[in-house]
């Protein structure tokens, strides 16, 4: 039997925004949080633009001790994990902690600080802290979180960078279904760093001024970061602690495209397939969806087949599904993109309202569907898609549903 | 109550053997992977040695065309992978591609193409950045070229989480199959010995000899045991659901029947100091105790995991502690974050060969690990069941409960 799985907490760090509040009312006002780049000297590259988080004040969150020893990717995990786990208003007595676990998806994690530290080894310039190599593993955030409230339960890391944090949804889903955890703190943080900013640069997949999901004009990414935190809980233990719940987990597929190593399977197949997976899962029949979160990079392909994805499992009904392009806004933040669109879809669920894709002007032929094009748009959403697609054809379609008492 | 899951191919590219003959030969044999460290030079470094693979001639097992667009660790990985599914006799060609899946778990996958990346980059600025470099330096590559090799397209995931990745791939991948959502899953990983990686694990004082005065050496539960040394290699099972390996008339070499997941918090570091969690992970996964013959172990030769799984297994037990055979095959190998695929190789070759390898290495067990450690010589033993253990520093603890595979014998 199935457990319900439901979302109680929700944190976020992002370009548009520090806190919930503030990220959702920027995406439903279309705000943009693309940049100059201030965390490397981007001034060598085409491109110098990215959506950087700013007016994160770490002294405000941590001690001068910890802002040495957490990289930056750290940080905004636990700061968007702190605020998940206080609105989820779990205490001391409402759970036991061995059967609370964290499952969070990693892209870059902290290499930012691995890099500072071979930067000066390799020019020799000066000795750097051996301290800044803790953050060399990608389990680095996922187990600082853990410690900081000494959660015993599952912990594990998705390692599939730009679908990572819809991956650790969905691994954090089956660690309640596998009656291993109560609960579970899941989504992803990454941050900014120079080795995957020339990365993406070098294959020429960032657009040299902002982010245009589906339009013609689109030339690619602008890279973002931040972290995307919920807390998940199995159904009876929300109840039982009288803790309101968001939305809830139906189900998700994860799956090959066995393609390439970099684009797309041209004809949306790997998505289509996801898609239908995710649905099965999900016990959801196309006809009931009612918006998708797009994976949406802007690359050209991606695009492109992410459409025909949609349009091949949705068919004639594609058209209606209002789709939302929030990259337009956040940037493609890599192992933290699926955590923070996961927030906003559950937001989407509670509020009622779909987040636009900014910067949508020229209509692109082979880009027909509804994209929202600009302005958010009011409407009663029950089940929400939320894509996520990476390197290497490796996709991940979560699948959420307004909380209804059966 | 779900379906039983199997496990019908074992592939391992490891340091005391390429493919399951030579390995197994090993294992009995008692056989070292570990000496000086050849690839790169480690004269700076207190430490000298390292499981290191023989050379490779992968043109045995990947088409040369495709051989172009891998990093070492892909090559590693994909022919490993290629040797699960030779032992299996599984036919891609005759499977519905979207129920055959792959999960793999790999602590630090690409460090050598990422470093590579990163001094042409910052040599020669942005034009240094390679795209080809790039593709291949994220921690999925390694997966998506299995992927794309075979045409795998079920089921797709990577796990990183230090010494436990590849056990959290085969959990992933155990509890699908059981739910039936893929018939089989390639499950396991691997990491290769890289020079920035053994920079890092030096700088951060993880390697034997460490600090002090003693020996360089792998000599888990030894009482003179003072860190670890760094091996590298892939080991790859084919986990399949029972239904469907009858069907096809596979081999199967044992079942996987169990698994246990728990957190500890002594520090991002740390080991489960107490063994508390180590305990809890094995007491989720083995859901028959009673039956448990062979722990085969986490034990890295670090005086913190080995005490803390010792405690661990000794709670677990109690006195019928001593009546369980316990070695750890890291002291052949080396320790490495993605060991687990070939443990648990070795693991089912133990339960199907009533075959327990030795720890080698180890000459004065440490009083406070006074468990039945596998000395020596390989021990004959008939075994109902055998749980394999992982612990990862910072604190993710994995425990896999296989059982010797019997016909008949229904899952609880």
């Amino acid at each position: 039997m199935k457990k319900r799985v439901v979302i109680t907490g929700l944190g976020v760090v992002s370009a548009v925004g520090n806190s919930l509040p503030e990220f959702w009312n920027s995406l439903i006002e279309g705000r943009d949080g693309t940049k100059e780049i201030t965390v490397f000297d981007p001034s060598a590259y085409r491109t110098k633009i990215a959506a950087e988080v700013s007016d994160l004040n770490p002294e405000a969150h941590f001690s001068k001790k910890e802002i040495r020893r957490l990289s930056r990717c750290d940080q905004f995990g636990l700061i968007a994990f702190r605020e998940a786990w206080k609105s989820a208003g779990l205490n001391q007595d409402s759970y036991n902690k061995e059967r609370v676990g964290v499952v969070l998806g990693a892209g870059s994690g902290g290499i930012l600080s691995v890099e500072k530290y071979f930067r000066d080894y390799y020019q020799g310039t000066k000795k750097s802290s051996p301290s800044l190599l803790i953050s060399y593993s990608l389990a680095t955030t996922t187990d600082h979180i853990a410690i900081e409230l000494d959660l015993r339960g599952p912990r594990t890391t998705t390692a599939t960078v730009c679908s990572s944090s819809s991956a650790s949804i969905g691994v954090a889903c089956e660690m309640i279904q596998m009656g291993l955890a109560d609960v579970m703190v899941t989504g992803g943080s990454d941050s900014l760093c120079e080795v995957s900013y020339s990365g993406f640069s070098s294959l020429k997949l960032v657009d040299p001024e902002n982010c245009k999901p589906f339009d013609k004009r689109r030339q690619g990414l602008v890279i973002g970061e931040g972290a995307g935190i919920l807390v998940i809980e199995e159904l009876g233990h929300a109840i039982k602690r009288g803790s309101p719940i968001r939305a809830e987990f139906l189900g998700y597929g994860i799956c090959a495209d066995a393609y390439h190593l970099t684009a797309p399977e041209p004809n949306g197949e790997g998505v289509e397939r996801v898609i239908r997976l995710a649905l099965t899962h999900a016990g959801v029949s196309p006809e009931e969806v009612d918006t998708i979160n797009a994976h949406g990079t802007a690359t050209p392909f991606n695009d492109i087949a992410e459409t025909r994805g949609i349009k091949r499992a949705f068919g004639e009904r594609a058209k209606e599904i209002p789709i939302s392009g929030i990259k337009s806004m956040i940037g493609h933040c890599l192992g933290s993109a699926g955590g923070i669109e996961a927030v906003a879809t559950v937001m989407t669920l509670e509020r009622g309202i779909i987040p636009p894709t900014i910067h949508y002007e020229v209509p692109d032929p082979l880009c027909d569907l509804n994209y929202t094009p600009n302005q958010s748009i009011k409407k009663d959403v029950r089940v929400a898609l939320s894509n996520s697609f990476a390197f290497g054809g490796n996709n991940v379609c979560l699948v959420f549903g307004k909380y209804e008492r059966e | 109550m779900g379906h039983r899951v199997v496990i019908t191919g074992l592939g391992m590219v490891s340091p005391i053997g390429i493919g399951k003959e030579a390995f197994w030969e090993s294992c009995l044999q008692g056989i070292s992977g570990i000496r000086s460290i050849q690839r790169f030079d480690v004269s700076s470094y207190r430490s000298r040695l390292g499981g290191q693979l023989p050379e490779i001639d992968f043109k045995t097992f990947i088409k040369p065309a495709n051989l172009r667009r891998m990093d070492r660790i892909g090559k590693i990985v994909v022919s490993a992978v290629r040797l699960a599914m030779e032992d299996s006799g599984l036919d891609l060609k005759e499977e519905d591609s979207s129920q055959i899946g792959i999960s793999i778990g790999t602590g630090l996958g690409s460090s050598d193409t990422v470093d590579q990346f990163f001094r042409s980059l910052l040599k020669e600025g942005p034009v240094g950045a390679a795209p080809l470099l790039f593709q291949t330096a994220v921690p999925n590559a390694i997966t998506s070229h299995c992927a794309i090799e075979y045409g795998i397209k079920g089921v797709n995931i990577t796990f990183s989480h230090k010494e436990s990745s590849t056990e959290m791939a085969m959990t992933f991948a155990y509890h699908l199959l059981r739910e039936g959502r893929a018939d089989v899953v390639f499950a396991g990983g691997g990491d290769e010995l890289s020079e920035p990686l053994y920079h890092v694990y030096s700088m951060l004082g993880a390697l034997s000899p460490g600090r002090g005065k003693g020996v360089e050496g792998m000599k888990p539960f030894d009482r003179d045991r003072n860190g670890i040394i760094l091996g590298e290699g892939s080991g790859i099972l084919v986990l399949e659901t029972l239904e469907h390996a009858k069907k096809r008339g596979a081999k199967v070499y044992a079942e996987m029947a169990g698994v246990g997941l728990s957190g500890s918090t002594d520090g991002l570091l740390r080991y489960d100091l107490k063994g508390d969690s180590i305990a809890r992970a094995m007491f989720l996964a083995a859901q028959e105790l009673d039956t448990v013959d062979y722990i085969s172990a986490a034990a890295n030769s670090t005086p913190d995991l080995d005490g803390g799984e010792a405690l661990a297994i000794k709670k677990v037990f109690g006195k019928r502690a001593k009546e369980i055979s316990v070695s750890s095959l890291k002291s052949m190998l080396g320790e490495f974050d993605g060991s687990g695929g070939i443990r648990a190789c070795g693991l089912a070759l133990s339960l199907y060969h009533g075959m327990i390898p030795p720890t080698i290495g180890t000459e004065h067990l440490d009083p406070q690990c006074d468990l039945n450690v596998v000395l020596g010589q390989s021990k004959k033993k008939d075994m109902c069941s055998a749980i394999l253990n992982s612990a990862s520093n910072g604190g993710s603890n994995i425990s896999l409960w296989f059982k010797t595979y019997r016909e008949g014998s229904s899952h609880k």
